[in-house]
């Protein structure tokens, strides 16, 4: 379990706040609010690579400030849209990154963890891209072996910061069903930022909003998308 | 055969062709030695003058060739991966200055940073200085092209100062000054292998601690830091391997340009790979071949013509890396 607990976040002026947060393992969580409001820095506060200004996080028991590197990496995995592959690097050794949390100095995966590749891409529905370079993918494609490069990582939380952003309306609803079958085969928490309001309604998720004024809120899910959008601003 | 399908097989390759530019080499010169002779002279030396010739010029200076391109590149491959550019080295953001500031303050005035004489350490505390200072710089900018000119300003800055000493002090001390810059191996001695040898031994042994993080490094930072590493730590431990290794070389041979830029480019597009274990082997291969072909150059040269090492890198390194920037442009990334 991940929680927040009076939780100013931001990187030198806080940017938003939270009374309290709470994630089980196998939520399903979109993160939304408008541009700017902070639901980037909420999700790097929450994974520990900025501290929060204020406040206590803590995961499984143990403040996040405790846990080294390795072990966070161990625990939560991420996924941005950012990702435009790198050149001479195919799809299977990209997946194999994910790795790195349990690999040695030497960076040498062993026969289990190309196991746990080749079965995170099998997951996806990508074990056919595994020869393939990550810079000849389309957007969609790329996205896919995120989420399995994110998979192999075999953490109880993910976090995706708005992964469907460039993706067309066919492969979007495929991400989320894809993250939806992760939390509910593999007890994954995720958290998903996101514009896509319409997604968000459909699908029927609950919250997580940023307001305008900076206040963070668990919300259970809305059923209108007109609501949701009266809420945000 | 592909390299980036049997990698082992192109290193052995690689591996082979030093030993033979080695052998090569040691009966390379002005002074002609027979097979024989020279075999002599490394098995059972003796006073003769073929055994001087050998163990004394031409040994320690294919050694120390093969040391400094060896290091240089493996400098360079840390650098563009810390800096997640192409175009980052150890003589383009100001590294190389940093040492030959030191080195030429050292020569030329007497002065010295902590009162030391030792040559290895100034040149390391040189290059150190303006590594980190790069490194607060590429925190405050986005962009690398600004690092970029940054470097080059820091280097230009460097320059003037150097040829301020240079203006004023003693014809003999300016002269040793200005053929340690034009990038010298003639001068290097025996004596000289161990301690770089040693440092070359350290830097590669730390590099091999980094593997696991050049590897997840490549999918930039922000993935690099989710994926568990710590970047404060590899960052630190980066500019430190590439400080000791091209201020130890910078401090005995001189500042030698674009082996540190162009050989890590060559190694990732010759061996198409990101497995920075591989390509740490390779850039220490390929960059010792690279340099003793520069030098034995330098040495058919010799009757006819000095050729100053900086100018032969600089001749091979210059194109390569424009073609590079034409084909791939890479500045922008």
């Amino acid at each position: 379990m991940l929680q927040a607990k009076n939780l100013t976040i931001g990187y030198s002026d806080a940017i938003a706040h939270a009374e309290e947060i709470i994630i089980h393992s196998g939520d399903f969580i979109a993160l939304v609010g408008r541009n700017g409001s902070g639901k980037s820095t909420l999700i790097h506060s929450l994974s520990g690579k900025i501290p929060p200004l204020n406040g206590l996080i803590s995961l499984d028991g143990k403040d996040l400030s405790s846990y080294t590197a390795s072990q966070l990496a161990c625990k939560i995995a991420w996924v941005n849209a950012r990702f435009l592959g790198v050149p001479h690097l195919t799809v299977l050794d990209y997946v194999l990154l994910g790795r790195t949390p349990y690999l040695g100095w030497l960076g040498n995966p062993t026969t289990q963890d190309r196991m746990a590749a080749q079965k995170a891409l099998d997951f996806v529905s990508a074990g056919h891209l595994k020869d393939d370079q990550t810079t000849s993918l389309s957007d969609g494609e790329r996205q896919l072996v995120s989420i399995a490069r994110a998979l192999a990582q075999e953490t109880p939380f993910l976090f995706l910061d708005e992964p469907t952003a460039f993706l067309d309306f066919f492969h979007r609803k495929n991400v989320l069903a894809l993250l939806k079958e992760i939390t509910q085969v593999k007890k994954i928490g995720i958290i998903l930022s996101t514009h896509e309001l319409d997604l968000v309604v459909n699908l029927n998720l609950p919250l997580i909003l940023v307001s305008k004024g900076g206040t963070i809120l668990h919300h259970p899910s809305i059923a209108n998308r007109q609501a949701l959008e009266n809420l945000l601003s | 055969m592909k390299p980036n399908q049997s990698p082992f097989l192109w290193m052995l390759v690689l591996g082979v062709s030093l030993l033979c530019l080695f052998i090569v080499y040691l009966k390379a010169g002005a002074y002609s030695t027979t097979w024989g002779q020279m075999l002599d002279a490394i098995l059972y030396p003796t006073d003769s003058l073929s055994t001087t010739i050998v163990w004394s010029f031409r040994l320690p200076r294919i050694l120390m060739a093969f040391l400094a391109g060896g290091a240089l590149s493996v400098a360079g491959m840390h650098m563009q991966n810390l800096f997640n550019n192409s175009l980052a080295g150890p003589d383009i953001l100001g590294i190389t200055s940093g040492s030959s500031l030191m080195v030429a303050l050292w020569a030329m005035t007497g002065w010295s940073l902590l009162g030391t004489s030792d040559v290895i350490l100034l040149g390391i505390l040189g290059a150190l200085g303006m590594g980190i200072i790069m490194l607060m710089f590429a925190y405050k900018l986005k962009s690398f092209v600004h690092l970029l000119l940054l470097g080059l300003m820091l280097g230009s800055f460097i320059s003037a100062i150097i040829s301020i000493v240079q203006a004023s002090s003693a014809s003999q001390d300016l002269q040793r000054f200005v053929f340690w810059n034009f990038g010298n191996l003639q001068r290097v001695n025996l004596d000289q292998i161990l301690p770089v040898g040693i440092v070359f031994f350290v830097g590669l042994t730390l590099s091999m601690t980094q593997v696991r993080s050049l590897n997840a490094m490549v999918l930039g930072e922000e993935h690099a830091q989710s994926l568990g590493i710590s970047l404060r730590a590899f960052r630190l431990m980066g500019i430190l391997i590439a400080a000791i290794l091209t201020g130890t070389i910078t401090a005995y041979v001189g500042p030698i340009a674009f082996v540190g830029l162009a050989v890590p480019n060559a190694t990732k597009l010759w061996f198409k790979t990101q497995k920075h274990g591989l390509l740490l082997g390779a850039n220490v291969l390929l960059g010792a071949l690279f340099l003793g072909l520069c030098d034995l150059l330098i040495v058919y040269f010799e009757p006819y013509l000095s050729l100053p090492l900086n100018a032969i890198t600089s001749l091979i390194g210059v194109p390569f890396i424009c073609w590079m920037i034409l084909k791939y442009r890479y500045v922008a990334s």
